[in-house]
C-alpha cells in the first residue's frame, strides 16, 4: 500500500518529528510534530485517513507534509510560524482499514461513529448504527470501549491540544457532494456550537484572504446527523475544560464531481471515494494546500481575528 | 428549508423510538425542537435557569414558532390539547412527542409539561427576535399575555 509505505520512508528519514501514536495489527499509526514545544502555544491539527476507503484525505496530508518537511530546510517564514505555534499531522489513522480496501476499521467499526453516542440524533443506517458489523457506519458496541484507533486520537487531542489555548483540527474526508465542504460541529444535531460566532468569523477570514476558494462551509448535521461523531465528542470534551477553543472542522471533498466527469470508476469502490484519472489526482493534491497554509496562518494569529 | 425540516421530522421518529420514560421524551422533545429551529436559521437564548424539579409551565407564545421555541430551550412535554389545531398538527408532523397523560403522572414520572393553563407558578416567555427567540423563565405573576 503505497501511502503507508510513503508514510514509513517518511517517519524513517525524519525521526525527530514521528512518532508511533499507537500500532493496531503491526501496522503504525505515525504522527508527526511540527513547531514550538510549548504547550500553550496554538495548535494545527491535521487528521487523515479515518475511513480506509478515502485514500486521498491521506493522500493530501501526506502533500501537506512533505511540504512542511522540504520547508523546513529553506523556509525562514515558516520557522518563525512554527516558532510560534504547533503542527501535528495524523495522515492515516486507520492503516488497517486502508490496507484492507475498506471503510471500517479492522473490526469493522466506523472510527467516525465510535465514540460514546449522545442520545439524540442519527439518521438512521448512514448515521450510524449496531444491528451488523457486516454493515456500514456499524458505531460499535453499546457501551463497549471505544476502538484503539479512536482512543488514540482521543488521548493525541487530550493531551497536546486540549490544553492550547486555541486549536483548529482539519478532518480530511471523501465521498459526499459535487462540492469541497467544510464541516464544522454538531454532527449529532443541528443546534449551534458555541464557537459559532469563531466558526463564521474563521470563514469570512477565509472569504477575504482567499476570495476565489472553493469551499462550502456548512455545518455537518445540515446533510445528516450523526451519533457518536468522534469530533463532536472531542469538542464538548474541549468546551467543558473551560476558556479557550477548538474549532473541528471536516473537509469533505466533493467525490461525486470525480464520478461525474469519469462515470465508469463508479463501478469500483475505491472510485467513488477517490479520483482515479492521474490529472485529477494531482489536481486535488494542490488544491487544498492552500487551504491548509491559511489554516495555519490562522491559527498562528488566531488572537488578530478571533471574537473576543 | 422544507427538506431540513423533513430530515428532522425523519430523525424525531427515531428520537423517540429509542427513549425510555417521560423524561426521555421531554428530552426528545427538547432536542426536536431545536432542530427544527435551526433548519429555519434561528437560535434561541434562555433567560434564567431551568428547575431541576419537573414542574408546569405556563406559555406565552404568539406563534406556533414561538411555541417550538419554548420546546427548545427546557425539556418539557406540551399539553397540546390547549393548542390551536392547525399548530396541534404541525408538531405532530414534525414529531414532537407530546403529553399522553395527565400532568400530574407527567410530574410524578419526572417530566415537566408546558400547559397554557396557569397552574404553577413557572412560566416561559417567548418574544421574537430578529435571528431567533429570547425564551424568559419566571413567574406568572410577571407576564403580560401575549
Amino acid at each position: 500500500m503505497k501511502q503507508l509505505e510513503a508514510l514509513d520512508r517518511l517517519a524513517a528519514a525524519r525521526p525527530d518529528l514521528a512518532t508511533e501514536l499507537v500500532r493496531v495489527e503491526d501496522r503504525p499509526i505515525h504522527t508527526f510534530r511540527f513547531g514550538a514545544a510549548d504547550r500553550t502555544s496554538p495548535v494545527l491539527l491535521v487528521v487523515g485517513g479515518v475511513h480506509g476507503l478515502e485514500r486521498i484525505g491521506t493522500e493530501v496530508a501526506i502533500a501537506f507534509l512533505t511540504a512542511l518537511v522540504t520547508r523546513l530546510r529553506w523556509d525562514q517564514v515558516l520557522h518563525d510560524a512554527l516558532a510560534r505555534c504547533r503542527v501535528i499531522v495524523v495522515p492515516l489513522l486507520n492503516p488497517v482499514g486502508m490496507a484492507r480496501g475498506q471503510r471500517a476499521n479492522g473490526n469493522g467499526v466506523d472510527l467516525m461513529r465510535n465514540a460514546p453516542a449522545h442520545p439524540f440524533g442519527g439518521t438512521p443506517l448512514l448515521g450510524g448504527q449496531r444491528l451488523s458489523r457486516r454493515l456500514p457506519w456499524y458505531m460499535g458496541p453499546a457501551n463497549g470501549p471505544m476502538e484503539a484507533e479512536a482512543a488514540a486520537l482521543v488521548e493525541l487531542v487530550e493531551r497536546e491540544v486540549i490544553p492550547a489555548p486555541f486549536s483548529i483540527a482539519l478532518d480530511l474526508h471523501s465521498g459526499y457532494g459535487f462540492v469541497d465542504r467544510l464541516w464544522y460541529p454538531y454532527a449529532r444535531t443541528r443546534e449551534a456550537p458555541a464557537d459559532l460566532a469563531a466558526i463564521r468569523a474563521l470563514g469570512a477570514l477565509l472569504d477575504e484572504t482567499l476570495p476565489n476558494h472553493v469551499y462550502r462551509l456548512e455545518q455537518t448535521a445540515q446533510a445528516y446527523t450523526i451519533r457518536g461523531d468522534l469530533w463532536d465528542y472531542l469538542y464538548d470534551r474541549r468546551i467543558s475544560t473551560g476558556p479557550g477553543s477548538l474549532l473541528p472542522l471536516t473537509l469533505e471533498m466533493g467525490s461525486w464531481a470525480w464520478v461525474r466527469k469519469n462515470p465508469s470508476q463508479a463501478l469500483s469502490s475505491l472510485g467513488r471515494f477517490n479520483p482515479l484519472v492521474p490529472h485529477r489526482h494531482r489536481r486535488i493534491l494542490r488544491r487544498h494546500l492552500p487551504l491548509l497554509d491559511f489554516l495555519l496562518h490562522a491559527t498562528v494569529s488566531y488572537r488578530a481575528w478571533l471574537p473576543k | 428549508m422544507i427538506a431540513g425540516l423533513a430530515g428532522v421530522a425523519f430523525d424525531a421518529r427515531i428520537a423517540t423510538r429509542e427513549v425510555e420514560g417521560l423524561p426521555g421524551r421531554a428530552a426528545a422533545a427538547r432536542w426536536i425542537a431545536a432542530n427544527a429551529l435551526a433548519v429555519t436559521g434561528r437560535r434561541v437564548w434562555l433567560v434564567g435557569t431551568p428547575p431541576a424539579a419537573p414542574r408546569v409551565f405556563a406559555l406565552r407564545a404568539g406563534c406556533l414558532a414561538s411555541v417550538i421555541a419554548a420546546i427548545a430551550s427546557v425539556p418539557v412535554l406540551i399539553d397540546a390539547s390547549l393548542l390551536p389545531r392547525h399548530w396541534r398538527l404541525a408538531l405532530r408532523a414534525l414529531g414532537l412527542p407530546e403529553l399522553e397523560c395527565t400532568t400530574a403522572e407527567a410530574l410524578v414520572g419526572g417530566a415537566s409539561v408546558l400547559s397554557s393553563d396557569e397552574l404553577d407558578g413557572s412560566s416561559l416567555s417567548v418574544d421574537a427576535l430578529p435571528r431567533g427567540f429570547r425564551v424568559r423563565l419566571g413567574a406568572v405573576r410577571h407576564m403580560l399575555r401575549a
